[in-house]
């Protein structure tokens, strides 16, 4: 972890010790990450947000955490029955055309 | 058989708050095309099936019966009674094809029949579950974490942070077992938030197709969707830290 991050989650908690801080605490980061991942924050609450993820240690991993969920449930589709054929080969057919090295593509 | 991650792994294993946003922003054009084109494809397939066209039905039912199955399951007892909630759809479906509207999207209209045809049947087994989940979505108790969890001085901040499950191995992340357990931990979500869930992050529906398919608002979509995601999240960290 970088020093100046660990030197602003420190001031943080510091200000909020003190009862100053400008900055959501966790526990609002952590309310507001759907809407923050659906894009339908506010500019305001999305800068807070932004603000937050910056100073500390721990949010990002939380939401990378429920990404990674995410992409793990995703995971657990491709079981016997859970993805047609027809599915299957539209995936197949997509990967074809755009080839492995394309992150934007999907579906 | 083994289980893959589908991919935009790249771009979620960067950590810098910057980088979220990067992947939010130009996650949007990508989807708005994909809404172009099976629109385009859905107006097509409207027309083929209108014509009587048994091809494009047996490519429909192809396509939408492995989640209609799952979906109905979370309604109904069993996976008898799903099958015949499916069947019963796709007849309603034919029946009703020449009357419908295109105000919303022709999977979100058979969903829409799905869900209903689940949930009567649904009632009428007597070993069901109450529909005690139906009001969840209200906005009361919103804190999806433990509050125990950020009661360190001060207040609000993570006092039991997340663990490093995410840091796993990919082969340990998508062991057979974890995946069992994923699969268990999905049918244990109350049953509208599961419903949401599942096809906002397994089918990866738009929210509005959700709202339109489950008659939700925007908000109380947005609300069971977060209780899902932090609920399952906090599954898998505590099935990884039990290890
Ligand atoms: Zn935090």
């Amino acid at each position: 972890m970088r020093v100046d991050k660990v030197l602003r989650g420190m001031l943080m908690k510091a200000l909020a010790l003190a009862g100053l801080n400008p900055w959501l605490t966790c526990r609002e980061c952590v309310d507001l990450v759907t809407e923050f991942l659906e894009g339908a924050l506010s500019p305001r609450d999305r800068a807070l947000v932004l603000a937050h993820l910056e100073r500390c240690p721990h949010c990002p991993r939380y939401i990378r955490q429920i990404e990674l969920m995410i992409r793990l449930v995703g995971a657990t589709a491709t079981d016997s029955d859970a993805l047609s054929p027809v599915n299957r080969a539209a995936l197949l057919d997509d990967f074809r055309r755009h080839g492995p090295r394309d992150p934007d593509d999907e579906t | 058989m083994s289980y893959r991650l589908p991919r935009r792994s790249d771009r979620y294993t960067r950590c810098a708050a910057a980088a979220e946003v990067d992947a939010v922003a130009d996650g949007e054009p990508v989807k708005a095309q994909d809404a172009t084109r099976s629109a385009l494809a859905e107006v097509t397939v409207l027309e083929r099936l209108r014509g009587g066209d048994e091809r494009a039905f047996e490519s429909l039912i192809d396509q939408h019966s492995p989640a209609m199955l799952r979906l109905a399951l979370v309604y109904v007892p069993n996976l008898a009674v799903a099958e015949e909630v499916v069947q019963e759809t796709w007849l309603a479906v034919v029946r009703g094809v020449d009357s419908f509207q295109a105000r919303s999207s022709l999977r979100t209209w058979i969903f829409r029949i799905l869900v209903n045809r689940a949930k009567s049947s649904g009632m009428a087994e007597p070993r069901n579950l109450p529909l005690s989940d139906e009001a969840e979505g209200d906005k009361a108790e919103r804190s999806v974490v433990d509050t125990a969890r950020f009661s360190g001085l001060p207040r609000g901040y993570w006092s039991s942070p997340p663990n490093h499950w995410d840091e796993l191995p990919e082969d340990r992340l998508l062991a057979r077992e974890t995946m069992a357990f994923i699969e268990g931990a999905i049918e244990t979500l109350p049953r509208v938030q599961q419903a949401v869930f599942r096809l906002r992050d397994i089918e990866h529906w738009t929210s509005a197709e959700v709202c339109e398919a489950l008659g939700l608002t925007v908000a109380n979509q947005r609300v069971l969707l977060h209780r899902a995601r932090a609920r399952m999240r906090t599954a898998i960290e505590e099935y990884f830290d039990a290890r």
